[in-house]
């Protein structure tokens, strides 16, 4: 240290510390490293979220160090926008009948990145113009089913039928006699076939469930929980994020829900044929 | 600027061989050269304007952002939509589409922001039915997007249900005979219901008591076990509203209709029962949900109206 550079005895700082100017310049040159530091993380991080959007969704998960910087950006949204309703592991509720977006199932697409990105962007059933509104569960224990589909309302008995055919198609123990009358309901007054596909396999196209999986979005597939939701009809609603999330947000969220779910179904959800299209096929 | 006297400035106006020097010159006050300059800054000015004023070029940025896949007048066209219709088109993931289709989709996806683009210019959705209902609906979704994203309290929801606790029920459903005694409703067709009814208390079989009466189903309620509602479809006010009371194995009292002299004997009658929150939760998570968002659009149409300035004819007031 200079003579300058250091305190006289009696002065303000202890005898061979800094002077002022030093810890001024001490002080201005953390402040600058600081700053540059800050700069180099943000440039960074636009960087990043530009090669993010730059790469074709579905090819992402080939960079894996752009699944880490999308899992990072992600986990904060996660928790503070989607985990809510999903939960903090994105498990989802039954009761409540928010999708488990953790496994392989996938209620909408097959859980690519690039549809992942349109759910978050327009959402479900959330008005926006472009959002998955096409199928809708009516409710056949109501006055008017549904307001989208001409369909009439069900007695309790052919509600009842029809838990009974899909426990059958599920390969539960099941009613044979109410099966079969259930059979007619699902294909023809219920008109259930359009949305589930004549097998009851779902369409992820629109979003209709597979009712011969062991997956199930409302409740636990329990004979009174299908019968609730036959009678009561479900209309779940995932909000549209355009606009209030960045479209790089967006992206990673899509990013890292496709790398975080599981790759297969758990064991005994595997989609089944139904036991009619299963002696077709056979 | 330095500003030189005449003599000095014509010495420096001239190298030793007699040519001007320029950089000197540059330096003078030169009157000419200056409004030379200020024209063509003002034409510059001028073309700049007019090129942003009737081109939207104008006003453009040559750089794309990332999210985008083109810029049409500076509207975005995203590429996660431009990915989703090449391959809604292509029906095949986006990494199989060729090029040339990408480029075709994109084609037409710019083609529809243009249109769009002109359409409103020409006011189109003040007057397109479909257009107009979009937008409506568009706008009750932003003004209800906080309600819908954010997710109601526990303590929220079971305040809802303490509030709101009767529309919380089980379904009620019966299964009942309506039998009729057709004619006119007069004394003798009522005393004779009346015998028919003791039957029917005294546990008589259905189908002894309408041969032995002359007596017929009336056909309304054959589909077994119904719910209350279509009950109350089937049967009229009056008869659903008499048979809402009679417990299972109950005969209501001969009623008196045009049609002729009705007896309800009710099978079975499963009430509804007041459900707890347990199992009205997802019921009243959707209520609440959509009593906040009519609160918030209700809020929203009062501003809107409050700040407009809306004139009725005299004669629609």
């Amino acid at each position: 240290l200079s003579a300058d550079e250091t305190n006289p005895p009696g002065k303000d700082t202890p005898a061979g510390g800094p002077t002022r100017g030093r810890r001024l310049r001490l002080a201005a040159g953390i402040v600058a490293v600081l700053l540059v530091a800050l700069a180099a993380q943000t440039i960074h991080t636009r960087t990043m979220y530009a090669k993010l959007l730059r790469t074709e969704g579905d090819r992402t998960e080939l960079d894996p160090g752009l699944v880490s910087f999308a899992s990072g950006q992600a986990k904060a949204v996660i928790a503070k926008d989607c985990a809510s309703c999903h939960g903090p592991e994105l498990k989802g509720d039954p009761k409540r009948g928010i999708p488990n977006l953790a496994d392989a199932d996938w209620l909408y697409g097959t859980g690519r990145v690039s549809e992942l990105e349109q759910t978050i962007l327009y959402g479900i059933r959330s008005g926006h113009p472009r959002t998955w509104n096409l199928a809708e569960m009516p409710g056949f224990g109501l006055p008017v089913p549904s307001l989208k589909y001409k369909t009439p309302p069900l007695t309790p008995g052919q509600i009842s039928d029809l838990v009974q055919y899909v426990r059958f198609i599920g390969d539960k123990p099941a009613d044979a006699a109410a099966a079969a009358r259930g059979v007619k309901l699902f294909a023809d007054t219920g008109q259930c076939f359009d949305c589930h596909a004549t097998d009851g396999a779902g369409d992820e196209a629109i979003g209709a469930p597979n009712l011969i999986d062991d997956i199930w979005l409302y409740g636990d597939g329990s004979p009174k929980s299908v019968f609730n939701s036959i009678a009561h009809g479900h209309h779940g609603v995932c909000p549209s994020w355009v606009g209030r999330l960045k479209p790089g947000e967006i992206r990673a969220l899509a990013v890292y829900i496709h790398h975080n779910a599981a790759k297969a179904p758990p064991p005994g959800a595997a989609h089944a044929a139904a036991p009619q299209q299963r002696e077709k096929q056979s | 600027v330095t500003v030189k006297t005449d003599q000095a400035s014509a010495a420096d106006d001239t190298s030793a061989d007699g040519l001007p020097r320029v950089g000197k010159r540059l330096s003078q006050v030169n009157p000419t050269r200056s409004l030379l300059l200020m024209s063509a800054g003002a034409l510059l000015g001028l073309f700049i304007a007019g090129f942003g004023l009737f081109t939207a070029r104008g006003s453009t940025s040559n750089a794309v952002p990332p999210e985008d896949v083109a810029l049409v007048n500076n509207r975005p066209v995203l590429v996660s939509d431009f990915v989703a219709q090449a391959e809604a088109e292509a029906a095949m993931p986006f990494g199989e589409i060729s090029k040339a289709e990408r480029r075709k989709v994109l084609d037409s996806m710019i083609r529809e922001e243009l249109y769009v683009q002109r359409g409103l210019e020409l006011d189109f959705p003040s007057s397109d039915p479909d257009t107009r209902t979009a937008l409506v609906a568009a706008v009750e979704q932003q003004v209800a997007a906080d309600v819908t994203a954010q997710q109601p309290t526990e303590a929220e929801l079971m305040a809802y249900y303490e509030k709101n606790k009767l529309k919380y029920s089980s379904d009620g459903t019966m299964t009942l005979h309506e039998l009729v005694l057709a004619g006119p409703a007069d004394a003798g067709a009522l005393a004779k219901a009346a015998q028919a009814v003791q039957a029917l208390r005294a546990h008589t079989p259905v189908e002894a008591v309408m041969a032995k009466y002359g007596l017929k189903e009336s056909g309304r309620v054959n589909d077994g076990e119904e719910f209350y509602f279509a009950a109350k479809i089937h049967l009229g006010d009056k008869l659903f509203n008499l048979a809402q009371a009679l417990p299972s194995g109950a005969v209501s009292d001969p009623q008196a209709m045009p049609d002729g002299v009705h007896i309800l004997a009710m099978v079975k009658n499963t009430m509804p029962v007041a459900l707890g929150f347990a199992d009205a939760r997802e019921n009243v998570f959707f209520d609440f949900k959509k009593a906040e968002e009519k609160k918030l659009q209700d809020a929203d149409e009062k501003y809107l109206r409050a700040k407009a300035d809306i004139q009725i004819a005299k004669e629609y007031r």
